[in-house]
């Protein structure tokens, strides 16, 4: 169904402005499941609960800021080619964030997380900071719910710089469900330095696993038949273990959980949080 | 979700997502610059704790006196004990102690303390005695 773009006013085309509005309001659905299933882990732990008030709010206001281009790339590059309509991307990123913001806002009711006795900044505080993975959600669930009516249509992360975005909103998805946590915190100082390398190495080899996964898939500028070592492990593997290493420390430093450690903890937390990050790195390139 | 797949023009956006698109460029404006409002205007002195006590009720053998805590303060009270005291002049006669997960800024808790006298014939002192910093 190819619409040419015509400006002849005709019957049709009052259908078809009802026909958007009715593919627009399924999509929207798809929209609010997405986020529900991509944000219900953090909207159930309490230590996200807790970051909505005590978290710094400059940081808050940054993460929730960030968020806004992170959608809107999310939406270009799980787009298709070769059309290109930036205003609707920036359009499909704030519909997205309202859809976020309206379900962490609707289940931390259910919840009884916010409600009477608590302060303005408390209850903005807590919906902002689960507002942000809700949004991710509810824009990935356009990718996976939708579909390419054209087999042959390439999406736009099969380009190398499109791939590594995804890698790194992968590792942000996975590393904000875990930054958080005290789990986390616990797991680095029981770690020796013998451990952190041995994870690093784990890190590295599950993350190659999926990327040899992707170029089998043919979704990568290299070939899928016999595909080489080093340079799918240097351009892909290192390359997106580097990205979940950096996401890792942004994340541990916007929910404060780098104050006050000396830079050996840093290290030792970032390598620790990149195991969730790498790990989201490989099956987001893998998976949308 | 906005039609854009298919070649179509800007003039194939439905009307629908104008409006929730409108809906959250204010609700991302809106909280975003009200955390930047708390950070750079807003109040970050020490938590302030204001208790009030309800009527003192029965429970099982002992009784209840149930409190409320609010932080009047700009700061956060992680790990708040509150310690109860009856008193008979200047002897003690029975103590009770809470440890409160967080009291937020601007935000009101609730507990309670059990004791087996009855605190309505005692003075009753309660305290804020110590917090951390999360």
């Amino acid at each position: 169904m190819r619409d040419s773009g015509q400006t002849v006013q005709d019957p049709a085309s009052a259908g078809s402005a009802d026909e958007a509005n009715r593919r627009f309001a399924l999509e929207l659905t798809h929209a609010f499941g997405g986020a529900i299933l991509f944000s219900f882990p953090m909207l159930m732990t309490m230590e996200l609960w807790q970051l909505g008030f005590y978290m710094d709010p400059f940081r808050l206001a940054l993460f929730i800021v960030l968020d806004i281009p992170l959608l809107v790339g999310i939406s270009r590059y799980v787009g298709f080619e070769p059309t290109s309509q930036p205003l609707a991307d920036v359009l499909d990123a704030f519909t997205a964030y309202a859809v976020g913001f309206a379900v962490a806002a609707l289940l931390l009711l259910l919840f009884a997380i916010i409600g009477p006795g608590m302060s303005t900044n408390e209850i903005i505080g807590k919906i902002a900071v689960q507002a942000v993975p809700a949004s991710i959600g509810a824009t990935l669930a356009r990718s996976q719910f939708g579909e390419s009516e054209r087999e042959e249509e390439k999406r736009r992360s099969a380009r190398y710089g499109g791939g590594l975005f995804l890698m790194a909103v992968g590792a942000f998805y996975f590393s904000a469900s875990v930054a958080s946590t005290e789990e986390m915190v616990l797991i680095s100082f029981k770690m020796t330095f013998a451990h952190v390398v041995a994870l690093m190495v784990f890190s590295l080899a599950v993350m190659h696993g999926f990327v040899h996964a992707v170029v089998a898939q043919g979704k990568t500028p290299i070939l899928p038949d016999a595909i080489p070592f080093w340079p799918v492990f240097l351009r892909f593997t290192i390359a997106g273990y580097g990205i979940a290493l950096l996401i890792s420390v942004f994340m541990l430093w916007i929910f404060g959980r780098a104050g006050g450690l000396e830079v050996a903890q840093v290290v030792q937390a970032t390598v620790v949080l990149g195991f969730p990050a790498a790990l989201g790195a490989g099956a987001a390139r893998l998976l949308l | 979700m906005a039609d854009r797949d298919h070649g179509g023009k800007n003039s194939d956006i439905p009307g629908w997502s104008w409006i929730f698109a409108a809906a959250g460029l204010v609700l991302a404006v809106g909280s975003a610059g009200f955390m930047l409002y708390q950070a750079f205007a807003g109040d970050s002195s020490p938590p302030q704790l204001v208790i009030e006590t309800d009527p003192v009720v029965p429970s099982g053998r002992g009784h209840l006196v149930q409190i409320r805590v609010t932080n009047r303060g700009g700061s956060v009270a992680a790990g708040l004990v509150v310690e109860a005291i009856l008193r008979e002049g200047t002897a003690t006669v029975e103590t009770s102690t809470i440890t409160m997960g967080f009291v937020p800024s601007g935000s009101q808790r609730r507990a309670g303390f059990f004791f087996s006298r009855d605190p309505r014939k005692f003075d009753l002192q309660i305290l804020a005695k110590g917090y951390v910093q999360p």
